[in-house]
Parts: structure tokens; C-alpha cells; sequence
């Protein structure tokens, strides 16, 4: 069965580059949240295996949405998109229940290897 | 500021009573064995009676509950086991909390010396199984040039202590979190779960380039040895500092940033990676220093709130009102500076509330409302912004009224005031100075003393007042202020020739405008089409009247911002970026200038203004 993914960005360009990639890999696309608040809530109604989260977003940063999604679903996996510079923000993001975290810009292959082992740990 | 504790003294006194009260619940002579939540609660009453007595100078009483607490942490941990000494120690120091808080509300002196030092010398028994569990050293070394290296040797840190408790770290995890990076990683884990688990984990990790795991040997002395030395000596774990202090830091932090700013803006060109490398490592050192230091900085909104309900009881009583108020986000924190400058904007507008608002008992009924009024303050954070509101349901504002003072205080042409069809710009009429402040218009208005001031003060920290109010049903007012000040993120651009700023949260977007556009409509009014929607268009240069240059340029970019309440797009010549910038108050003559709040030095040393455009244009 394909893995389901959610998607959170509020770039629109970013979100779609994300999505051809998954496609392509044979990912399942179940949403995309702008937002953070927005992606909780989608969260909680779709209930993907996984979601990709920026970190600065308007309204609710992807720290913030990590917080409460884990706090709803302890076991929700995430994985952080970070830009390069923000390392703090990464750990905070971490410490928060973020499982794993890639770098901007993405490199295909390494973003679907990281999304894989993240579905397959039990960590 | 002195921090006076003759203050808190009262709320010190019942606060500890009924932490002690807890305490005495649960402990009894009787008692063979004390359970885990039982254990848990006496430690968290005793942390409380530390934290308070410490911060009131109750140094004795400060000690004895930590000595409490020592021991409850034994206990919990299975270090040391119940015993009817245990159980006799804990309610001899219970005793003596008790009497000195009593003594300290019939202000006699107490003496409880006797007692911390005999609990805090005192042995208890040891449990005697044998530690025999293995500690295992993990090392592993990270490939070179993978991105953000730090982060990735946290979530390593992080995931191993799924597998065990870690022990000991080099470098530790404090230490990563500050940016420090390492040949070779060394984790100290006593695992509870197999090696085998960690040995799998740690080979999928793609980032690791090797890792070893070796079983450490570890003699039950050395452990003793540990514990002794973790007992730490009794300083205290709190200091108070002068909040002068606190300021010289932020400005030194913001200096140290803008020198930062300045290295790099001057090695453009000298692609060397080592210097790059230790420069952003001292960007993260810089940034944690910021953070930590407007951490300290941060005070809840309680300090306000805690004072509304006593003061509306009063107020109320006074007016012969009955009034509700009910107040939420209090645990919200703000910088001092921002919560100095809130209490009496806060506490005015609650003041309008209750004297102009909220009508009498007899009004209300006859109104077919309850007769107890509600004043509701709410405090919630959206991003770097904390969102006040103070809402009443009283018989709110009208309209009519305020048009009516508005065309008699003289300020306004009748055309003027019959034009405004916008209830919310009528509103903004009474954030006018010479207005509101008119008796007249409170009387019949029901609202306006002194709002001018209170938007004066919130606009000065970048904030902004909204007005809301339906007849007889109530009215809302919101405050947005930033929840730390000094530090923010400003959009750069260019008008006139000049370098200007403006802050990035109240941008909403920003658009290439060509002036051949179709978009845009230059008429007596110039507009602009934003979403599918025009919208008005304002030159920055002009209204700041310098349009020397800006007739030749072709294109130029649209910021769009809210004013008022509505989309408005502001002209400017070109866009620098965003930066980081450390805010400096301008100091007059500068600071007369209606609509610039304060400046700002970028990297190269270049000043920089930075405008309120909401201030400007409104």
C-alpha cells in the first residue's frame, strides 16, 4: 500500500515540487496544509502515515504544530524541511517530536530515503 | 526597581499554608509505605515552599524544603528505602515549616536552623541490591559536509535515549544544542532495550560515516563516588538581578549581531570556508544569546491580570454596578518593557468599560439583559504578536453620537463626517487627540477618555488598536503588540533614494508593479488590483514629500499592508530584503517625525529608518 503523505508549506512552489517528487516515488499525496494551524487540523481528519513540515510559516510555526500534533498523536511522524541556518530551530523542532529533518534545497533522492526510513522506524 | 517583598509577604503566607496543608494530608505516622503519587505530590508542595521562600529570602525555610525534597528524590529514585525514620524526619520538618511561616505572619523571628541541619546530615537506609546493569560507550563520527551537522547529532542523541538512559555525553547535549560540532561523538547509555536494536539503529543512520559500541566497566564505589558529587552544595539556584542589567545585555547582544552582520557583509567576495564555518557558528551562539537573554526579559501579562478583578470590584462598587470580569492567557509572556507600557492602557480601557459601558443594574434589566455586566480580557499569542481583548456587554457606542461631537469639537467639515459610512472609521474618530479626550463625548458616547493615549502607546511598540462596538450589545476593543521588542525582522527597501524599513509582520505581501500596468489606475484616487479587488494606492515618497526620483523609474513594488482595517498598497522604488535588525529608539529631534518610530544600523553601518506605515498613512 502506498504511504500517505500531508504535506505543509506555505509556498505553493514548494508544495508542488514536494508532491511531483513523492508521486513520482510512489508516494500517496492525502493533503497539503499552508499553515500551521492548518495542517493540525488536517492532521487530525486525514491521519497520513507521515507529513513534511516547514518550519517558518504564518499563523502557527511548524515548531508549534510538531507540539501539538505529537501531543494529539504520540506517534505521528514528521519530518522537519529546514533551511540552512536554521539548526536551532531544527533541534527545537526535534525536541518538540519531530522524527527526522531534511535540508533546503532538497535533494530527491535523500528526501525519499529519509521519508522511508522515518516510516520504518519504530524510534 | 527593588524587588519589595513586604509586597507578597500576605499572598507568601496563605500560599504556603496550603501547600503545607497538602503536605500534612499525606503524611502520617502511621503510614508503613508511601505510594508513587503520594511520593510525587509532597515533592511538588516542597518545590513550591523552595521556590517561593527563596525568591521572599526565607533563606532556612528555602534549605529545609530542598532537604524535603533530597529526600522524597531518594525515595522516588529507589536510592534510599521507606523507613518509620523517613516517615518521622518528614513530619518533624513539616512541623517546623509550619511554625516559622506562622511566625513569619506575626512577624516574630524563628529559628529553624536545627532542624535543616539535623534532616540534611541525616542517613537514611541505603536499598542494598546490587547495581548490576551494564553501561555501554557509544562513539560514532559524522560524515563531513552534511548540512545543519548539529541538528543531526541531537536527533542521534535524541533517538538514543530511546534505547537507554544516557548517562553521560561528550560533547553534551547543552553543547550541541549551542552549535558545537565534534570528530567524535561519546554517549555513556545504560540501555534498556538490546544492543542489537541500537546496534540497527545506529547503522541506518545515513549521515553516521562509523560508530562503535563497547560495554564500560563500572564499580559500585565509583557510583557512590557520583552521587556524592552530584549532591550539589546548598547556593542558591536563583539570583535576582537588576533589570539594568538585563537592558545593558539586549544592547550588547544587538551590537554584537550588528558587528556579526558587518563580518559578513565584508568577507562577500573571500570564499573561505573556515572562517565562513566559525562565523555561523557564531550566529548561533549569537541567536541562542538572544534568545536566552530576551527570555529573562519576559514577564507573564499576570502581572497586569492579576490586579484587574480586585480593582473592578472596587470600581464597580463605586459605581453602584455589578459587574463580571473573566480573564484569560495571563501565563502569556511579554517583555518588561512592553508589559510597563500595557498596564495602563489595559486598565484604561477597563475603566471605560465599567464606567461607560456597562450600564446600570436597573438599565440592564430594562433592557432584557442580566443584570450582572461582563468584562472579558482575553490574551492569546499568534506568532511574535500577543493578541489583547477587552470586551464588555454594555450598551456600546454610537454611532450617530460620536459623528455629532466629531462635527462639534470644530475638527471636522460636516461633508467629512456625513461621508463616513464605515462604522469601524467612525470608531477611529475617538482615537483622535483633542477628541476624545472631550468630556461631551464620553458622556454621550459612552467611550473615549483617553484612547488617543492608549493608541499612542501601542502604536509606539509597533502595535496596533482595533475598535469594535454593536449598540447594546457590547463593545470590543483588541490591542497587537509584539511580544518582544527591540529584535525584529524588517523589510528593506528603497524610496527616493532613501534606505527604509518597515516591520515584516505588518506586510501582507508585496508586488511588482509596472506603471504602464493595466492593473493600476491613476486617478484622482490611484488604486491598484490585488486579488481580484482594487485597492487604494499610496506613494511612499510622496507622502513623505521627497519625489525627486521616483518620476523616472518604470517599475517599482507594492507593499501591501492593512490600515484601518483594509488592503492598501504603498508605492516604494525597490526592494533590499529582510534582515534581522536590533531596534533603537529615536531620540528627538528624530523622534517627531510622525510615522518613523525608530532606526536601525545595517551591517555596513548604513542607517536606516524605520516607518509606520499603518501610522503614516491612517
Amino acid at each position: 500500500m502506498k504511504a500517505r503523505v500531508l504535506i505543509c508549506d506555505d509556498a505553493e512552489f514548494m508544495r508542488n515540487m514536494l508532491k511531483d517528487i513523492l508521486i513520482n516515488a510512489g508516494f500517496e499525496i492525502v493533503g497539503e496544509a499552508i499553515n500551521g494551524v492548518d495542517v493540525i487540523e488536517k492532521y487530525k481528519v486525514l491521519r497520513p502515515d507521515i507529513v513534511t513540515m516547514d518550519i517558518v510559516m504564518p499563523i502557527k510555526s511548524g515548531i508549534d504544530a510538531v507540539r501539538e500534533i505529537v501531543s494529539f498523536d504520540p506517534k505521528a511522524k514528521i519530518v522537519m524541511c529546514s533551511a540552512l541556518g536554521q539548526e536551532v530551530l531544527v533541534m527545537d523542532a526535534i525536541e518538540a517530536g519531530a522524527k527526522d529533518f531534511i535540508v533546503k534545497p532538497f535533494n530527491e533522492e535523500i528526501l525519499i530515503k529519509v521519508l522511508k526510513k522515518v516510516l520504518e522506524s519504530e524510534v | 526597581m527593588k524587588f519589595d517583598t513586604e509586597k507578597y509577604k500576605l499572598l507568601f503566607i496563605s500560599e504556603a499554608k496550603e501547600h503545607l496543608e497538602e503536605i500534612s494530608k499525606i503524611l502520617d505516622y502511621s503510614k508503613e509505605r508511601l505510594s508513587e503519587d503520594e511520593i510525587n505530590t509532597l515533592f511538588r508542595e516542597a518545590h513550591s515552599i523552595k521556590g517561593m521562600s527563596s525568591a521572599m529570602g526565607y533563606n532556612d525555610i528555602s534549605e529545609l524544603s530542598h532537604a524535603i525534597e533530597n529526600i522524597l528524590g531518594q525515595l522516588r529514585s529507589g536510592q534510599v528505602v521507606f523507613s518509620k525514620e523517613i516517615m518521622e524526619a518528614l513530619v518533624e520538618s513539616s512541623d517546623a515549616l509550619w511554625k516559622a511561616v506562622e511566625s513569619i505572619e506575626k512577624n516574630e523571628g524563628y529559628d529553624i536552623r536545627d532542624v535543616v541541619e539535623k534532616l540534611k546530615n541525616q542517613k537514611f537506609k541505603e536499598k542494598t541490591s546490587k547495581i548490576d546493569s551494564k553501561e555501554y560507550l557509544i562513539e560514532f563520527s559524522l560524515l563531513e559536509n552534511i548540512p545543519s551537522p548539529s541538528a543531526r547529532a541531537f536527533l542521534i542523541y535524541k533517538n538514543l535515549e530511546s534505547f537507554g538512559s544516557i548517562v553521560n555525553a561528550t560533547p553534551g547535549i547543552e553543547e550541541i544544542k549551542r552549535g558545537e560540532i565534534s570528530a567524535k561523538y561519546k554517549v555513556q547509555i545504560k540501555p534498556s532495550k538490546s544492543l542489537e536494536l541500537i546496534n540497527k539503529y545506529l547503522s541506518n543512520v545515513a549521515e553516521i560515516k562509523g560508530f562503535s559500541i563497547h560495554p564500560i566497566q563500572i564499580f559500585v564505589s565509583d557510583i557512590k563516588e557520583t552521587v556524592k558529587r552530584g549532591e550539589r552544595p546548598n547556593v542558591p539556584q536563583q539570583l535576582k538581578v537588576q533589570i539594568s542589567d538585563l537592558d545593558y545585555f539586549l544592547n550588547i547582544t544587538g551590537e554584537l549581531l550588528t558587528i556579526k552582520s558587518q563580518i559578513k557583509d565584508n568577507i562577500i567576495g573571500f570564499e573561505n570556508i573556515e572562517v565562513s564555518n566559525a562565523l555561523n557558528q557564531m550566529e548561533i551562539l549569537l541567536k541562542d544569546l538572544q534568545n536566552k537573554v530576551m527570555k529573562m526579559r519576559m514577564m507573564p501579562l499576570d502581572i497586569i491580570f492579576s490586579s484587574i478583578p480586585r480593582w473592578v470590584r472596587d470600581l464597580s462598587h463605586k459605581l453602584n454596578k455589578k459587574v463580571e470580569v473573566e480573564i484569560a492567557g495571563g501565563d502569556l509572556e511579554l517583555d518588561r518593557t512592553v508589559i510597563e507600557a500595557l498596564s495602563d492602557p489595559i486598565l484604561h480601557i477597563i475603566r471605560n468599560a465599567l464606567d461607560h459601558g456597562i450600564e446600570t443594574e436597573e438599565e440592564r434589566i430594562a433592557k432584557g439583559k442580566s443584570p450582572i455586566g461582563k468584562i472579558k480580557v482575553n490574551a492569546n499569542k499568534e506568532k511574535d504578536r500577543v493578541i489583547v481583548v477587552i470586551s464588555d456587554d454594555g450598551k456600546g457606542i454610537d454611532v450617530n453620537k460620536v459623528k455629532e461631537s466629531a462635527l462639534k469639537s470644530g475638527k471636522f467639515s460636516r461633508e467629512y463626517i456625513s461621508s463616513l459610512v464605515d462604522r469601524k472609521k467612525v470608531y477611529h474618530l475617538l482615537t483622535i487627540s483633542g477628541l476624545s479626550t472631550k468630556k461631551e463625548v464620553t458622556d454621550i458616547s459612552g467611550r473615549g477618555v483617553g484612547l488617543d493615549v492608549v493608541k499612542t502607546v501601542i502604536e509606539n511598540f509597533g502595535g496596533t488598536l482595533d475598535i469594535d462596538s454593536e449598540l447594546d450589545k457590547g463593545t470590543k476593543i483588541t490591542l497587537v503588540i509584539p511580544a518582544t521588542i527591540s529584535i525584529i525582522n524588517v523589510l528593506l527597501f528603497n524610496v527616493a533614494g532613501y534606505k527604509l524599513g518597515t516591520p515584516v509582520d505588518k506586510v501582507e505581501s508585496v508586488l511588482k508593479v509596472c506603471k504602464e500596468s493595466k492593473d493600476i489606475v491613476f486617478d484622482k484616487q490611484n488604486v491598484i488590483l490585488y486579488k481580484n479587488k482594487y485597492i487604494p494606492l499610496f506613494s511612499l515618497s510622496e507622502r513623505i514629500s521627497c519625489n525627486k526620483h521616483t518620476n523616472n523609474v518604470k517599475s517599482s513594488f507594492a507593499i501591501i499592508t492593512e490600515i484601518l482595517g483594509k488592503k492598501t498598497a504603498i508605492l516604494v522604488d525597490d526592494l533590499i530584503g529582510h534582515r534581522e535588525v536590533y531596534l533603537r529608539p529615536l531620540n528627538k529631534p528624530l523622534c517627531l517625525i510622525p510615522g518613523f518610530y525608530s532606526s536601525t544600523l545595517l551591517g555596513d553601518g548604513t542607517p536606516i529608518l524605520i516607518v509606520d506605515l499603518q501610522g503614516l498613512f491612517s
